[in-house]
């Protein structure tokens, strides 16, 4: 096949021309988050380290995205059975477990800074290094079974059941009340004047760039199965001339 | 101030290092399979 043909098809122009356009978009929310955190005032309790709660708490909405994705790619696959969403979960578990570490990277700065120590065995801590392991786990295992349908077939029962742990990471907190050292889920009317719009902004910025990396992330597994399935046409066309 | 500066260098380094690893990896697949035996070098 000719690599014009198989690279430029409809389909992959208007898949280009999302992406770019997502790209654009979190372009703009970030240079627009940027701003707005630098301008935002500092809390009178934390000072100026409170700042990191721009970040930290968008990169949680990411992963949560990344992972109930990928349960619904899982579903979708065993329903269906079209690779595209069994692409599609494995892209959005990867992208969630980058935003999923970048939430237990900040965490441990921001409680360096206001509690003293850099880790601490709180509930909603373990839970969110549970939820780590639980989709490194389901990266690695694709990584290692590249192209085969029966693992396939696991990752997504195994995608459906992780996301089980998302809600009990969001009500951890909740569930273990005065013994929770993490600080409470943000409520209407709990952050101070001026410190609204930096965190939406963090927010749809990290939900953008989210969608961006998915759509890059998608095109990268497009391009692996079309490169597997001309390696497996070639054996195939190699055995028949044997 | 130099925890908040980690921070936000930590998230916006390693979202373009994820970026930038993800679109030489598309690079290399697409000339992979733009040329004729590109698959054997995939």
């Amino acid at each position: 096949v000719k690599g014009d043909r198989v690279l430029d098809t409809g389909s992959d122009r208007r898949r280009a021309a999302a992406r770019r356009a997502a790209g654009a978009l979190a372009a703009l929310l970030v240079a627009a988050w940027a701003l707005a955190v630098v301008r935002a005032p500092i809390d009178a309790t934390q000072g100026v380290i409170q700042k990191i709660l721009y970040v930290h708490p968008a990169c949680a909405f990411a992963a949560y995205l990344g992972f109930a994705l990928t349960a619904m790619g899982g579903a979708l696959y065993l329903w269906r059975g079209h690779e595209a969403y069994d692409r599609l979960a494995l892209a959005a578990a990867e992208v969630g477990v980058l935003f999923c570490t970048l939430v237990i990277l900040t965490g441990p700065i921001w409680g360096k800074g206001t509690w003293g120590h850099w880790w601490t065995w709180d509930p909603r801590l373990i839970v969110t290094l549970v939820l780590w392991f639980i989709y490194v786990a389901y990266a690695l295992l694709r990584s290692f079974t590249e192209g085969d349908e029966r693992a396939a077939r696991f990752a997504a029962v195994y995608g459906i059941v992780g996301l089980a742990a998302v809600p009990l990471n969001y009500v951890a907190i909740d569930l273990f009340g005065d013994r929770a050292l993490h600080p409470e889920n943000l409520g209407r009317g709990s952050l101070g004047a001026g410190m609204g719009w930096p965190f939406a902004l963090g927010v749809a910025a990290a939900l953008a760039t989210f969608l961006y990396l998915l759509l890059l992330r998608l095109e990268l597994g497009e391009l692996r199965a079309r490169l597997l399935q001309r390696l497996q046409a070639g054996r195939d066309g190699a055995a028949a001339d044997a | 101030m130099s925890y908040v500066l980690a921070a936000y260098l930590l998230v916006l380094g390693s979202v373009a290092g994820y970026w930038l690893q993800r679109k030489r990896e598309i690079r290399r697949l697409r000339r992979a399979l733009e040329s004729p035996s590109g698959a054997n070098r995939g």
